[in-house]
């Protein structure tokens, strides 16, 4: 397949409708890496995955392999996991902690700041390569109440302009979810092979469409369980999805009622005795407190082009290929909790998150039937115009029904955006 | 101590065989009610409640699974994976080996643990999976045979991007 121009990318995006091209071909993909994912600012992590100095985690952002690490004064890095000499990586471990990452190819040895601090058998160089062989530092990284960003581009915006007022005011309504009590990410994630582009994943988070009938199973057992029907948010007239600047937005099914996620909770494992057992340690006001939060805040939010504030997890894309990705999703409990909140928390979280939860297992087969018949191409378009006419705007806003693909065509705006900037500066 | 090792291999044999026949209702029956069917996320632990995991499962939700199978509406599960468990190195393990496998399980005077390895391949549409683990099993005699009070499986690589886990492992 051929590589488009800047005009041939903004063609893959009508108002309505993206061109399958966007998730089959492998030069676009190659684009995406370049343009959105060295583009624009980039979601790393939870600064509690990362608490002490040394705590380190590797991901990639885009095909880069980066280590995400706190140094030794405690500031927040992201450093290129690849060493200044030859190239090897410096950190074969998905987390842990390290006063420093050596190279075992040569010996070279940096420390958790980037900086070169030893080089073996110095002797055979001119210069002093420690002042300018440091792990290459990413340009940008920036943190919003705990949820860490980077950015290979020196140019971005701010990051709190980036995410712009209206993005950051569902942030602060999902992140106190819990009264204000503070939210701490667990060191384990459920991680999940998706077998399709990306972009898929990042679509269906923000769905308020789909829910009724890819969770047709989850939605009928847990009415035969609890004993109380369950509406789902694309049935609700009251509900809204929400478009925010650069691809940012939400799906707000709470302007309506939590109490369905609320009655879940009754299913879970122990949930009797830790229930009693939480009520007797905190009492009755605060208990009715925490319940409610214990299912999460019950609005999705996404924020372009990998994360995803879902249920009680933090959710990052990874895109491996045009063809797959892998998504984490990592709950968020708190960080002085009770221990019967916690432990509820991560079994409501496993109740329908993970691969072998009994929810998240059949958006990722919607994905893999997508892929499949995306091998079509006598359509060639995806339709995305639900909503199309009947959303408002107010200022940068956009608002409508939950069902409505008002959050999809905003993310594929700032792809289109993204995708063709790079191109313009590129050609000129 | 022969003939019991061998009742509890051919009890292991067999329900393997149920899984692959997709007899999914007699495998539910072979669990107790106070059972735990377990995949941790980190496999060093002994107890599951106070750790995210793969699957942590009482008998509630266990049922629930299988139901889940069989509502038609588990879209990765329909079609359903067709699978094939093979159980080998099996071994009964000594009583106190409860405390690093199962720490919130108390043992029965006559519960059993055997642990072994497993292959499971599990083939749906046009793919192909192939797992391999370490399985372990608290047994409970149960008229001239057992039910199963934990079942935990180790899956290796249990950490890292999996696939689809929707059928019985």
């Amino acid at each position: 397949m051929t590589v488009p121009d800047a005009d041939g990318l903004a063609a893959m995006v009508r108002p309505d409708a993206v061109h399958r091209d966007a998730y089959k071909n492998p030069a676009v993909f190659a684009l995406e890496m370049e343009r959105i994912f060295k583009g624009t600012w980039v979601f790393v992590g939870h600064e509690s995955e990362v608490a002490n100095p040394g705590d380190y985690r590797t991901l990639r952002i885009g095909n880069e392999p980066v280590i995400f690490v706190r140094d030794d004064g405690g500031v927040l890095r992201v450093l290129v996991n690849r060493c200044r000499h030859r190239a090897a990586t410096v950190c074969q471990w998905e987390a842990g902690n390290a006063r420093s990452f050596r190279c075992e190819y040569h010996g070279w040895t940096y420390r958790a700041d980037g900086r070169l601090v030893g080089v073996t058998h110095p002797d055979r160089y001119d210069d002093d390569l420690r002042d300018t062989r440091g792990l290459v530092s990413v340009a940008k990284v920036d943190s919003y109440r705990g949820l860490v960003f980077a950015s290979f581009n020196p140019q971005v915006p701010e990051l709190v302009d980036h995410l712009g007022p209206a993005a950051v005011e569902y942030l602060d309504r999902w992140l106190d979810h819990a009264g204000g009590r503070p939210l701490v990410a667990m060191a384990q994630a459920h991680r999940l092979i998706i077998p399709s582009n990306w972009k898929l994943q990042v679509e269906n988070g923000l769905d308020g469409y789909h829910g009724g009938f890819v969770h047709r199973s989850f939605f009928n057992l847990m009415q035969a369980r609890t004993g109380k029907s369950v509406r789902y948010a694309s049935g609700l007239p009251t509900a809204q999805a929400k478009a925010f600047r650069h691809g940012h937005a939400a799906v707000d099914p709470e302007t309506t009622s939590r109490q369905p996620l609320v009655n879940r909770i009754a299913v879970l494992p122990h949930a009797t005795e830790l229930l009693e057992s939480m009520r007797k340690r905190v009492g009755d006001d605060i208990y009715e407190g925490l319940l409610a939060a214990l299912p999460g805040p019950g609005i999705n939010i996404g924020i372009f082009p990998n994360l995803q504030l879902i249920g009680i997890h933090l959710r990052r894309i990874e895109p491996v290929s045009v063809d797959r990705a892998v998504v984490s999703v990592r709950p968020l409990l708190l960080a002085d909790g009770p221990p019967e909140f916690n432990e509820l928390r991560m079994r409501y979280h496993e109740l329908f998150y993970g691969p072998a939860g009994f929810g998240q297992p059949d958006d990722i087969e919607m994905f893999d039937r997508v892929d499949d018949g995306l091998a079509d191409d006598t359509d060639n378009w995806l339709l995305f115009s639900r909503g199309i006419t009947q959303e408002t705007e107010d200022g940068e806003v956009r608002t409508g029904n939950v069902s409505d693909e008002t959050p999809q065509r905003a993310q594929y705006r700032e792809w289109v955006r993204l995708m063709t900037a790079g191109a313009s500066a590129a050609d000129g | 101590m022969d003939d019991l090792r061998s009742r509890c291999e051919t009890f292991v044999y067999d329900e393997a065989e149920l899984l692959d026949d997709g007899r999914y209702e007699e495998w539910l029956d072979l669990f107790t009610e106070d059972a735990v069917y377990w995949l941790p996320l980190d496999t060093t632990r002994n107890h599951p409640r106070d750790a995210l995991n793969i699957i942590y499962d009482d008998r509630h939700r266990l049922g629930d699974r299988v139901s889940r199978l069989r509502g038609g509406h588990a879209h990765s599960e329909d079609p359903l994976s067709s699978t094939q468990h093979l159980v080998g190195n099996l071994r009964l393990l000594p009583r106190n080996r409860i405390a690093t496998l199962a720490a919130s399980c108390t043992l029965g005077d006559d519960d059993v643990i055997i642990s072994g390895r497993s292959v499971v391949v599990r083939c749906r549409r046009d793919e192909m999976d192939v797992l391999h683990a370490r399985v372990s099993w608290v047994l409970t005699p149960r008229g001239n045979t057992f039910g199963i009070r934990v079942k935990r499986v180790d899956l290796m690589g249990a950490q890292q991007p999996l696939p689809m886990l929707t059928f019985l492992v």
